[in-house]
């Protein structure tokens, strides 16, 4: 007897989290098939051919009906399947054996018991599998019975009669315990398996989740939920809502013991969630967006999902579009105010003396070529958030750019730049466009926040790196502005009293630049110290091949940088530009 | 402050007694324009670069006629300033006019909350400057409070 087709449900056991029901209805069905096949043979042999011939064709068809229901049984769940396939594979031939020896010591109608008895078993086990079909295999029974009726010999027909009777009372109970096992076995399958779901999804969504009764105790909570309340260790299950979370809603602190207030106030509702905030031990709030639903509990009562999600960044961000807003509003206005006020003057008074024309004209200029700055700082902010900044990296001569951009700023802008740059030739990795956009605005940066003082540009080698550094004498920021100061449309001054102007992009940009070069920016700041930036850039030694200090913008770069270039396009630094 | 009443876009110079003002904006170029438009309008035009600045005048010197008061502004911003003028009694009539970029309306209804007397949104058309000016110059103390209120009321409105 073939064990292939058996094994197969049960070997796939331990994988699958559900049995695999249509598998085993085949098995199942196949085996029983062929085992009352093989009976009825065997049965007929007895009959007509040689008496011992036929009873070990009978035995057969007996050990198989058995040994498939065993199969079905020792299956019918994962861990079983797992545990017992050995037992059902190689139990099952064994007490085939013990069974045909049995069948030949009995008297000559033992086959017709044996044959009751299996079917019996065969009815169990499909009952346990599939409680549907209980009654077609208990017909199956009678019918066999009605069978060894007719053959076996009057001496016998009394125990048959009894074991019809047994055997009846037997499947009618297998019908019953069947279906009872099996509806529980599916029921605690599936609820098994949903709350594995709903546990797994619970754990690992961000927002967190604390569910309460009606009176706001806190039944239980997702480990955000937990860490919400204070870290994984902090027992809030059985304290009220409002103490274990203390959430509060503009100044008002949020009692759930009549009931909670943000149900009340429909913070259930599609896309209706309520900004609420809390106090964090370090004194800040923190934002959070809440939204709240009652469902019905086993008793009738009603438990509160309260579900909360930290909005801290996107409030940040929020805030800092708005004060961007504002700020780039003053920028834009105050030149068009100057522009459009001296030209509108201009018109009016013709004869205006020459000296105060010239000085609207010049007026006009300046602001309006500071305006055309504003835009096109706005426009690279904008590209850069779009990831549509495309930079060269390859050998640039910083040592050059360095005095070029040093003396041109001064130039421009009539402040000193003091210009520290190492004699020895520092070439970079970089694109000599975007870091002459770095080091304009950090010039920029610098002369803005000092008053008049110095600004220092310097240049030198520091091991497999080149570093430029710009350094004011100016106010200076302290260590959280120092954090900040790369963000978005970040001022360290963000009032009505703020000292410079400015739409807070200049570092975002600086910073934005140096990242997609492959290079790093830290600033060394104090209040009122003043602030030093420094860009560091991997160095090209002049032992490289693809090293030349002359080499600049509009230059294709050497085969050796091909590589690195290949790499950050990959890693999505840099966006493809032109080859 | 009576002046003329006439059409305010032709500021013949000299129809009138000229009027002081003092402007206050920490843009050089903006108290420039300030100035030229002024002076051409027949102001006598005094500026100062920042809100401490324009204190230390008003305390020290002849009070202006009126004083054009820019809000965003390093140390001493321009709210501060309004406040400070209405709180002493040497300035507590004193005619002021914020001008600045912020055109929002909570940030109007805080203006004439504190206390000016005219609001006046830049970019500024240079008419509309001089005519807000004199408008606010030709209305007595009466007048200016009354209009006050006005202004106060009806931005509550909008601002709610």
């Amino acid at each position: 007897m073939s064990e292939s087709g058996a094994s197969a449900p049960v070997a796939g056991g331990p994988r699958a989290v559900e049995p695999d029901l249509t598998a085993m209805r085949a098995a199942g069905v196949g085996r029983v098939a062929v085992g009352s096949a093989i009976a009825i043979v065997g049965l007929a042999g007895a009959r007509w051919w040689d008496g011992s011939l036929g009873l070990l064709f009978l035995a057969v068809g007996l050990l198989w009906l058995p040994w498939s229901a065993f199969l079905l049984a020792a299956s019918s769940t994962p861990a079983r399947r797992a545990r017992h396939w050995r037992v059902v594979a190689y139990g099952g031939p064994l007490g085939d054996v013990l069974i045909v020896f049995a069948a030949q010591c009995l008297v000559p109608w033992a086959w017709g018991i044996l044959m009751l008895a299996d079917a019996l078993a065969v009815s169990l086990a499909a009952s346990l599998w599939r409680p549907r079909h209980a009654w077609g295999l208990l017909g199956l029974t009678v019918g066999l019975t009605v069978v060894a009726q007719a053959v076996v010999p009057a001496d016998g027909q009394v125990a048959i009669v009894l074991l019809v009777v047994f055997a009846l009372a037997m499947s009618g109970l297998v019908v019953v315990v069947g279906r009872i096992a099996s509806d529980h076995r599916v029921a605690a399958v599936n609820s098994h398996r949903f709350q594995q779901k709903a546990e797994t999804i619970l754990a690992r969504v961000a927002d967190s989740i604390v569910v309460t009764d009606g009176s706001g105790v806190v039944l239980e909570t997702n480990p955000a939920g937990a860490q919400l309340a204070g870290g994984t260790d902090w027992p809030i299950v059985g304290m009220p809502c409002a103490r274990a979370l203390g959430l509060r809603e503009g100044e008002r602190m949020l009692d759930c013991s009549a009931g909670c207030p943000l149900l009340a106030e429909g913070a259930g509702e599609e896309g209706s969630g309520r900004e609420v905030w809390r106090l964090l031990p370090d004194g800040r709030r923190q934002p959070l967006l809440a939204s709240v639903f009652a469902v019905s509990d086993e008793q009738g009562g009603v438990e509160v999902v309260h579900s909360l999600r930290d909005i801290t960044r996107l409030k940040e961000a929020d805030e800092a579009k708005t004060l961007f807003l504002a700020t780039a509003s003053h920028e834009l206005k105050t030149p068009v105010t100057v522009i459009a006020g001296y030209a509108e003057t201009i018109l009016r008074y013709p004869d205006m003396p020459q000296e105060r024309r010239d000085e609207a004209v010049a007026a006009i200029r300046r602001r309006a070529l500071e305006l055309s700055a504003i835009v096109d700082r706005l426009l690279l902010s904008s590209k850069i958030e779009g990831g549509r900044v495309t930079v060269d990296v390859h050998a640039v001569d910083v040592r050059g750019l360095i005095i070029e951009r040093g003396n041109a700023f001064q130039d421009t802008s009539a402040r000193h730049v003091v210009i520290q740059v190492a004699h020895e030739a520092l070439v970079a990795e970089a694109d000599p466009l975007a870091l002459r956009t770095v080091v304009d605005h950090l010039l920029d940066n610098a002369a803005k926040y000092s008053d008049g003082g110095p600004v220092v540009l310097g240049g030198r080698r520091k091991g497999a790196s080149i570093e430029v550094s710009v350094s004011d004498i100016g106010i200076g920021m302290d260590d959280e502005q120092a954090g900040h100061c790369f963000d978005k449309f970040w001022q360290a001054e963000s009032t009505d009293v703020r000292r410079f102007g400015g739409t807070g992009i200049g570092l975002y940009i600086v910073s934005s630049m140096v990242d997609a070069m492959g290079g790093t920016i830290s600033v060394d700041t104090a209040v009122g110290q003043g602030s030093t930036f420094t860009v560091t850039l991997p160095v090209v030694t002049p032992a490289d091949p693809g090293a030349d200090p002359g080499a600049n913008a509009g230059e294709a770069p050497p085969p050796e940088e091909s590589g690195i270039k290949d790499f950050m396009r990959q890693i999505g630094v840099l966006s493809r530009g032109p080859a | 402050m009576s002046g003329p009443g006439g059409r305010s876009n032709d500021f013949p110079a000299g129809e009138r007694p000229p009027s002081t003002a003092l402007v206050v904006d920490d843009a050089p170029d903006i108290r420039l324009l300030a100035d030229l438009v002024l002076t051409m309008a027949g102001f006598t035009v005094r500026a100062a670069s920042s809100g401490s600045e324009a204190l230390r005048m008003l305390a020290r010197d002849d009070l202006p006629d009126i004083v054009l008061l820019d809000v965003q502004m390093p140390e001493v911003d321009g709210w501060e300033t309004l406040t400070r003028l209405r709180q002493h009694p040497r300035t507590a009539d004193l005619p002021v006019v914020l001008c600045t970029v912020k055109g929002l309306p909570e940030d109007t209804l805080k203006g004439w909350s504190l206390g000016c007397d005219g609001y006046l949104g830049k970019p500024f058309d240079i008419g509309a400057l001089v005519e807000e000016l004199e408008g606010v110059l030709r209305r007595d103390y009466v007048e200016r409070q009354a209009l006050r209120r006005a202004k106060v009321a009806e931005l509550a409105r909008t601002v709610r």
